[in-house]
Order: structure tokens, then sequence, then C-alpha cells
């Protein structure tokens, strides 16, 4: 009997050691699974930051673009273009030419490297080093600016021509209106002349009539 | 790892072991009666750390297809934005939406990039590796009634319908834009025209208001110098009287 109650309490204490142990574990596993899903919502969190930061950085593609078509530098889509777009966009990545390009992180402006990767992105809407996300985003975003270039530079380029054809028509109707008024100018102030001088000599008839 | 094919997990191999062991210890005489309630319990708290594993592994996928789904939409949504500004320039550089000649050349600009076909098809493409073109994949076929076809991964069959309406609305819109800029063209034609019969009208009444004026001082001059031939003749005769 001594026997046999050891032995129940030898399993008692086990199935206490069990329960606890089982406990422990479950507990863990909550805590790991609630970090888990912290970890989650922050990566989502850096995954949207990233995206944004590389739609602004996408932008700067458009801005810059535009301003080398407003000096009147280059036609979007020519060799020139791309080289002098390089340049204008060597502040914030390497560009490659038709949208491939290593991003820079932002970074204050500082000595020379100090620019920190963001990521390599291709045309194709690849990435390394930043989140597979932001790849198709860059991609879109820069092929949309080039594309939203050519509009702008071939808007312009109609405008231009509106401009000179309207330009041409106001000359050429302002340039007949001018020789108009030129003449009926010189017209008039021909016969108002010959009036004078015609009156001036009836006066003086009159006036030498007057006194014979 | 869980066997999912036949739902057997780990927690339950582990407890099937120990309570058959358990069974078969508790028939050894003297021992069985500890030996088989311990091996039990020992089986119960394996078998829970492993369903725990089980679960974490669980979460952890969840997580990956999670992030492989927004991957795939972002795709999808990047797809739709290049529609919008391809047919744009299209439109600026004089072609008339849903014409076969701009679905040509469309088709021609976006197949390489997204992998856009004539009237809304699309066999959407997924970037792959970068540096690695060959690794680029269709991830999709969408026809243009929105039935999604050999769709690969997490990609979302409800994006059929959203990709039709979507280009179907950015066809209507590049359409109206099209039209506004043949407008604009027609009413800046016409307005050069007006333009032109405006001086030609102006020019034609002040030259009628010069030659009115003209004639009237014609006609005063002629009048003064009979005026002036008559007081001559005057003076003449009162001169020879």
């Amino acid at each position: 009997m001594h026997k046999n109650f050891g032995q129940a309490a030898g399993v008692a204490l086990a199935s206490v050691v069990g329960s606890l142990i089982n406990v422990g574990s479950n507990v863990w596993t909550a805590i790991k699974a609630d970090a888990l899903a912290q970890e989650f919502q922050k990566k989502i969190e850096n995954i949207d930051s990233a995206k944004e930061y590389t739609m602004y950085i996408a932008s700067k593609v458009f801005s810059s673009g535009r301003k080398i078509i407003d000096l009147g530098q280059a036609r979007p889509g020519t060799a020139t273009f791309e080289r002098l777009l390089q340049k204008e966009l060597s502040p914030y990545m390497i560009y490659k030419g038709l949208c491939n390009a290593d991003i820079y992180f932002p970074t204050n402006q500082g000595a020379l490297g100090t620019k920190k990767l963001f990521g390599s992105f291709t045309r194709e809407g690849g990435v390394s080093m930043a989140y597979p996300e932001t790849g198709p985003v860059w991609a879109a975003k820069c092929k949309n600016a080039l594309d939203d270039l050519d509009v702008y530079y071939i808007s312009g380029q109609k405008d231009r021509a509106k401009f000179e054809r309207a330009e041409e028509v106001m000359v050429g109707t302002g340039g007949l209106s001018l020789a108009a008024k030129f003449g009926g100018g010189v017209l008039i102030l021909a016969l108002l002349m010959m009036a004078l001088t015609t009156q001036r000599r009836v006066v003086s008839k009159l006036q030498a009539k007057a006194e014979s | 790892m869980a066997d999912n094919r036949l739902g057997i997990t780990n927690e339950s191999k582990v407890t099937l072991a120990a309570n058959t062991a358990a069974t078969v210890a508790s028939f050894i005489p003297g021992a069985g009666l500890v030996l088989g309630p311990l091996i039990s319990i020992a089986g119960g708290v394996i078998g829970n750390f492993f369903k725990n594993q089980d679960q974490i592994k669980k979460i952890k996928r969840e997580m990956d297809q999670q992030l492989a789904k927004r991957y795939s939409q972002t795709v999808f949504g990047s797809a739709i934005e290049r529609l919008v500004s391809a047919m744009e320039q299209m439109v600026e550089l004089g072609l008339k939406p849903n014409t076969p000649e701009f679905e040509e050349v469309l088709e021609q600009k976006l197949y390489p990039e997204i992998g856009y076909k004539k009237d809304c098809n699309i066999e959407l493409w997924n970037p792959g590796i970068p540096g690695r073109p060959e690794t680029r994949f269709k991830q999709a076929f969408i026809n243009n009634s929105g039935i999604v076809t050999n769709a690969v991964g997490s990609f979302d069959l409800n994006n059929g319908p959203l990709w039709v309406k979507a280009c179907k609305e950015i066809k209507t819109s590049a359409l109206q834009h099209w039209a506004e800029q043949q407008q604009a063209d027609i009413l800046f034609q016409k307005s050069l025209e007006q333009e032109r019969e405006d001086a030609k009208r102006k020019t034609i009444t002040y030259l009628l208001m010069v030659g009115g004026a003209a004639i009237l001082l014609s006609g005063f001059i002629i009048r003064q110098k009979k005026k002036l031939r008559a007081i001559k003749l005057k003076i003449k005769e009162s001169k020879n009287a």
C-alpha cells in the first residue's frame, strides 16, 4: 500500500509537471504568435513606406524630364534626353536609362560615399535589395513618367504650331489693315491740304475784290 | 511537419505512439502502473509542443501567402496604371481609340511590358528575378469578358472583371479626350477664320469711310475752285469796266 501510494504520488506529480509544461508551451506559442503578428504588421508598414518612397522618386523622373524639355535641350526618347535625365537624377539615383536604376535612400547632403543604396530596379519590374512590391511600382510609375514626358513634349509642339499659325494670320491681316490705314491717311491728308490751299486762295481773292 | 493530405499531424502521431506505449507498459508487472501514465503524460507534452510548432508554421505560411497576394495585386494594379498613360500617349499622337490601328499600336507598345493584347485581353507578366529576363512568367490570362485562365500562384480570380471594367473605362476616357482635342482643333481653325474675316471687314469699313471722306473733300475742293474762278472773272470784269 505504501508502495502504491508512492507510485500514485509520483504519477500525480508527473501529471502536474506535464500540465505546467503544456501551459508554458501554450503561453510561449501565444507570445510568439503575437510577436509574429506585430512583426508582420511592421513589415507591411515598411513595405508601404518603401512603396511611397519609390513613387516619390519616380515623380522626380517626370519633373526632371520636364525641366529638360522646357529648356529645349532634347526630345524624350532620344539618347541625348536619356543622358541629360541621368545627370538630372543623379542626386536621387544612378539612372541607367529606360527605367533601369539604382535608387538611393533619402540622405542629407553629405560627403561622397555617404549615399546608401535603397534598391536596384529594372524596367520589367524586378528589384533587388528593396521589397519586391516596390519593383512593379517603380516600373509602372517610371514608364508612365516617360510617356507623360512625351505627351508634354508633343502638346508643347502642337501649341507652338498653333501660336505660329495664329501669328501668321494676325501678321497677314494686320499688314493689310496697316497698308489700308496708311494709304487712306495719306489720301485724306492730301485732300485736306488741297482743300485748305483752295480755301486760302478764295479768301485772298475775296479780300482783293473787296479792296478793289 | 504535418502530412496535410491525410490530416495526420505530428501531435497525433506522438499521442498515438505514447498511448500505445502506455497501454503496453501498463501490462509490465510492477512498474507498469507507473510507467504507463508517465509515458502518456510525456506523450501529451511532446504532442502539445509539436501542435504549437505547427501553429507557428501555419501563421508564418499565412503571412507569406498574404505577402505573395499583395505582390500579385501590385503587379495587377501597375498593369492598369500603364494602360492609362499609354493610351494618353496614343491619343496625343493623333490615334483614335477603339480603332484597329489604335489597338495594333497599343499592343506593340504594351505587350512586352505588361502582356496587353488587343481589345482588353491580357497575358499578365510577372517580373521574375531582376537581371534575369528569362525568369519572367505569365501570371494569368484575362480575356475581354473578364474570365481568368492559367492563373499562377496567388492571383485573385476576382481581378478578371476588375480588369475588363478598368480597361473599358480607360478607353472611354481616352476616346473622350481624343474627341475634345479634335473639337479644340476645329474651334481653333474656326477662330482663325473668324479673325481673318473680322480683319477683312474692318479694313473694308475703314476704306469705305476714307472713300466717303475723300468724296466730301473732293466735292468741297471742286466747289471752292469754281468759286475761285468766278471771283477771278468778276475781278477781271471790274478791272475792264
